[in-house]
């Protein structure tokens, strides 16, 4: 209980601190609303389905996102790595796509999909794609070749190989390039929606800006940060730890 | 965090609770969703017939649910509270109907 | 450069196979007739846009207003970022009323902040600094907390059996300490905000290379669209890779603070 009443302290805090600058500030509604306009916004926003349906929306984007290009990532990385010459020779053509940020990319998507929901799903994709391969690859190549003799020598085909020994010792790398490649990924889709304007949370603040609706912008900023860190907390995070720990590597 | 078992981890739990509250959401969006809806509307979405309807929200539409409608079917008139569509495709007015925002779906307004 | 170790060579020179073949694959696709060019340019035509791009100076004045941008951004976000990453790193009650709402605000830095920032700048560059200086002052701050941190207590001690006031074990020990913390968090903040600036001149500049792609797209021009995305990319790659390493190895590998 004690640590609960802890964790919310700093955020009710702030909370009070802000109603009170607004307050004594006399600061326009519209430049910075107050936390009770913003609540009521938020609530006004749900009631009439419009937050819901945009977070809908948003959520459904990132898991098709992140389902398919940590998958696909993984398992391109696997073959990538599987060949010491093709690691070295990709590995700095991924590390430059992986610096090259999937926004830089939307305006060629948008020639090729145009202002879709297409478009957004494919750039966050890229954003997704790439830490989780180049991670992939250096995590299998740290394996040491010790064990993939070893399973050689008992008898063990690819597959044993890939599942029993290259995999385990590479969890830890490719937990971490999963979590760093939702973190860009989220900002990206984020980014997108508010440039490709086809619904979405990103297009919820953008439009809210569009009528001044300040209350709507900052019930929607802190959706979308709640969403993030409830997705970090409760299952990015989790994951590196019990990882880590289960294979004992601290490589902090 | 440990846990003693998998199943008590708090990442279990967390997808487990929103597994759960999404079931109870969509179970409970069919069933407002048939009652809802005009009877006569219901039976041309039975038998996969395209539909010409009324929608009644309980409040003025934003331009979000002008667009969400224009999304579904071909949208005629707005008046009020209510919004008219004409060839909606029958799953699109039963997602229509579902929709929590939505108070009624009928063959004429009211 | 310095000497290199013919492996290390070898592995260099696979590097940069691996770019040459991927400009081949460009060249295949595009000249086979495979895709259109107006879906995908040819690197002809990339080349020339980038050449003709510098001879009016269009480009390199993208380029400048973009970068000129990220580095007042990284300035000011860096200062205030570093001076709270040590404020908080020393003291520990500050620091747990601090870090939740630091890891909440983390979680919306950077474009989230657009059409609020847009709402009290307009489409100005204080706008686009608040977006940019937004993402990189996170990233800094949290890296510099972590530097503070990680600085062994007995070097602290030693200092203060010395005879040395608090103040100097924060400029002597503390901040030297934590010096590999704060280049890595330089550098990722240089690189975090790189990307912020790209997303936010996509939207809301009427300069700088994120502007100058975006407004390429409403005409279709994928020779531009793609000349600016390798200028983007080779910057992104230099940021990530090869602007602090000089640097950190000039001060903090010689002091031995690095293993």
């Amino acid at each position: 209980m004690m640590a609960a009443i802890r964790a919310i302290a700093p955020f009710a805090a702030f909370v009070a601190l802000w109603a009170i600058v607004v307050a004594v500030f006399h600061v326009p509604q519209d430049v910075m609303p107050s936390p009770a306009a913003v609540a009521a916004a938020f609530g006004d926003a749900v009631r009439k389905g419009v937050l819901t349906v945009y977070t809908g929306e948003t959520i459904r984007r990132i898991l098709i996102a992140a389902s398919t290009g940590a998958l696909i990532g993984m398992a391109a990385g696997f073959f990538v790595a599987l060949n010491d010459v093709v690691a070295e020779v990709t590995l700095p053509v991924i590390r430059f796509f992986q610096s090259l940020s999937g926004i830089a990319w939307l305006p060629l998507f948008i020639v090729w999909f145009g202002f879709s929901d297409k478009t957004i799903v494919v750039a966050v994709w890229y954003t997704l794609f790439f830490p989780v391969l180049f991670n992939t690859v250096v995590g299998v190549k740290t394996v040491p070749r010790v064990y993939r003799n070893a399973i050689l020598t008992l008898g063990g085909g690819w597959s044993r190989m890939v599942f029993d020994v290259l995999l385990p010792g590479a969890i830890p790398y490719i937990v971490g390039g999963i979590r760093i490649g939702a973190a860009f990924g989220w900002r990206v889709l984020i980014a997108a929606e508010i440039v490709i304007g086809a619904g979405g949370l990103g297009y919820f603040i953008f439009k809210a800006e569009a009528f001044h609706l300040t209350a709507r912008i900052v019930a929607g900023m802190i959706t979308i940060g709640t969403l993030w860190y409830l997705t970090d907390f409760f299952v990015l995070r989790p994951l590196e730890e019990a990882t880590i720990e289960r294979w004992g590597l601290v490589h902090r | 965090m440990k846990a003693r078992h998998w199943y008590t981890h708090r990442t279990a739990l967390f997808l487990a609770t929103l597994v759960v509250l999404w079931c109870v959401w969509y179970g409970y969006s069919l069933i407002s969703a048939q009652r809802k809806t005009d009877p006569a509307i219901l039976a041309q979405i039975r038998e996969h017939k395209s539909v010409d309807m009324w929608a009644e929200l309980p409040f003025t539409p934003e331009e979000f649910h002008i667009h969400y409608m224009q999304d579904r079917g071909t949208l005629t008139g707005v008046s009020g509270n209510w919004i008219h569509l004409v060839g909606v495709s029958p799953s699109a007015a039963w997602t229509i109907a579902r929709q929590y925002w939505v108070e009624r779906v009928t063959a004429r307004q009211e | 450069m310095g000497t290199r170790s013919p492996l290390a060579r070898a592995k260099q020179l696979r590097g940069i196979l691996g770019f040459v073949l991927l400009f081949a694959v460009w060249q295949a696709v595009t000249s086979s007739g495979l895709v259109k060019p107006i879906a995908l340019a040819t690197p002809e035509a990339v080349f020339s846009v980038i050449i003709s791009g510098i001879a009016d100076h269009s480009l390199l004045i993208n380029t400048g207003v973009s970068l000129e941008r990220l580095v007042l951004s990284v300035i000011v976000a860096g200062t205030l970022g570093i001076a709270l990453g040590v404020a908080v790193g020393l003291s520990r009650r500050f620091g747990s009323f601090v870090e939740p709402l630091a890891a909440f605000f983390n979680a919306i830095s950077g474009i989230v902040w657009l059409p609020l920032a847009i709402t009290w700048f307009g489409l100005t560059w204080k706008m686009l600094l608040f977006v940019i200086a937004n993402s990189v002052f996170f990233i800094i701050f949290f890296n510099t907390l972590l530097g503070i941190r990680t600085v062994p207590r007995v070097y602290e001690q030693a200092v203060f059996t010395l005879g040395a006031s608090r103040w100097r074990s924060i400029l002597d020990v503390l901040v030297p300490g934590a010096l590999p913390g704060i280049i890595s968090g330089l550098r990722l903040g240089l690189g975090f905000g790189w990307r912020a600036l790209i997303a936010a001149e996509l939207v809301g500049a009427t300069q700088g290379l994120g502007f100058m792609i975006y407004s390429a797209a409403q005409y279709l021009r994928t020779d531009v669209i793609l000349a600016g995305i390798v200028v983007i990319g080779i910057i992104a790659y230099a940021l990530d890779a090869v602007l602090l390493g000089p640097l950190e190895r000039a001060t903090v590998e010689r002091w031995g603070a690095y293993n």
